[in-house]
């Protein structure tokens, strides 16, 4: 059977030979249980596959491991009347925690330090003269963007990308999106778009995004990479990034 | 909290929006989670099942265009919830359970549950197992099924060579294989 499993792999690559083959699909015919085997593996590559079901599988975990943590945090004694009550109240916990780090040069939680060092990227509103129905549709979720309303704007980067699938710009407010929706994945991968075109002016910002994502998902290991390549680099953020790799907690 | 019509919750599970996704589990959780314990089950249980079920109804909408309710979003999601719930019941027990805990049925609405393929359950065995092996060998996988060569993948994952890109995966497909064949739940389904 442990041949059978290593042909079955093969088979799916389409790395036998002809003899195998005819071999293998006799063998096929009469086993049933080479059969099931066929169909796990054929299913397997099939969930693998889906990666919009897999992200959608984590960031429904994060969710729920968030609301958790959240949930477990509310249970404090002091009551709050007004919503500027915990505006206030977090901002002097936020300066305090890292006044108290800095001083004491201590690590600090990501989630703090994602809070100072996470801002999103300015759009700068282009005029476009070509009103085409592209063109137009850019301009508006660019609005939607500045608007703060980054789930609907997305929908519409989205289409965009459709068409330009390596509009570096789009990608990045895609990303920036994304992160503003708390779905760290999608943002990730939108930001390595941007790298892997490497060729245009948002790489440095893309790599710095993309350190917050981990940062954001607590994959400090990442996280510490991405910052230490970074500060390493000519990039305008490399002074930023040997600030946060200090605070970073080991 | 902000509310959302059921045409909003449908267009935001499109979108996977996190602000629907919030308020769908702070409307129908709990509801659902008493469902699952008082049927002998856990929390984690109802964790799953509850995940499972807006896993299947994202999958659905994705699916359909034009995708309608037929019921309030809630009775939907619950008719999902009750459906998974009583098969895993059926599969784990290995008898006919036609109703859930007597006093709940009659006071919850639910609709004829809407029709759950048994790949979808499958599937999502294989996905939760994924998740559970290391993570280079998912980064393999995950490239694999997309048509990158292993010398794509050695330069994408910083590998020093493509023959160790092959022999790792390999590997890593029989170690994934070996996990879903221990699943519990795994073993339940294909017991039936």
């Amino acid at each position: 059977m442990k041949r059978d499993k290593y042909m079955i792999q093969m088979y799916l690559d389409h790395d036998l030979s002809e003899k195998e083959m005819k071999r293998f699909e006799a063998d096929l015919e009469t086993s049933p249980e080479l059969q099931a085997e066929l169909v796990l593996y054929r299913e397997v590559d099939e969930a693998l596959a889906d990666t919009e079901v897999l992200n959608f599988r984590d960031q429904l975990r994060d969710l729920r491991k968030e609301t958790k943590q959240s949930s477990g945090n509310s249970r404090l004694p002091i009551r709050f009347t007004k919503p500027w009550h915990y505006a206030a109240t977090a901002a002097i916990a936020l300066i305090l925690a890292i006044g108290m780090a800095s001083f004491l040069d201590r690590p600090i939680s990501n989630k703090d330090l994602l809070k100072k060092y996470y801002k999103p990227y300015e759009v700068a509103l282009i005029n476009r003269s070509n009103d085409t129905e592209l063109e137009l549709m850019l301009q508006h979720a660019e609005r939607l963007y500045l608007d703060g309303e980054f789930a609907e704007a997305v929908v519409y980067f989205e289409k965009v990308l459709e068409q330009h699938p390596d509009q570096v710009a789009t990608n990045l407010y895609t990303g920036i999106s994304y992160f503003e929706m708390n779905r760290y994945t999608d943002a990730g991968i939108s930001f390595n778009k941007v790298i892997e075109h490497n060729d245009n002016l948002y790489v440095e910002q893309a790599e710095w995004y993309l350190g917050l994502c981990y940062l954001a998902t607590n994959d400090t290991e990442r996280a510490r990479r991405q910052f230490a390549r970074i500060a390493s680099s000519n990039s305008d953020k490399k002074r930023a990034a040997r600030k946060l790799l200090r605070k970073l907690k080991n | 909290m902000k509310r959302f019509s059921d045409e909003e919750i449908i267009h935001g599970l499109r979108r996977r929006d996190n602000h629907v996704i919030h308020f769908i589990y702070s409307t129908n959780f709990d509801r659902v989670s008493r469902m699952v314990l008082s049927n002998s089950c856990s929390e984690d249980d109802a964790e799953d099942i509850f995940q499972e079920s807006l896993i299947i109804i994202f999958k659905r909408i994705r699916e359909e265009k034009e995708f309608q309710l037929t019921s309030t979003f809630s009775t939907y999601l619950y008719s999902i919830n009750r459906l998974l719930l009583l098969k895993k019941l059926r599969d784990s027990r290995k008898m006919e359970v036609g109703r859930l805990d007597r006093e709940m049925e009659d006071f919850i609405e639910f609709e004829e549950p809407p029709p759950v393929q048994d790949k979808d359950l499958r599937l999502a065995v294989y996905q939760r197992n994924l998740k559970l092996i290391p993570g280079d060998c998912q980064e393999i996988l995950k490239l694999t099924v997309q048509d990158l060569s292993a010398r794509e993948i050695a330069e994408q994952l910083g590998f020093r060579s493509d023959t160790y890109v092959r022999k790792r995966r390999h590997f890593c497909k029989e170690y994934l294989i070996n996990r879903i064949r221990e699943d519990q739940d795994y073993r339940d389904m294909m017991e039936e």
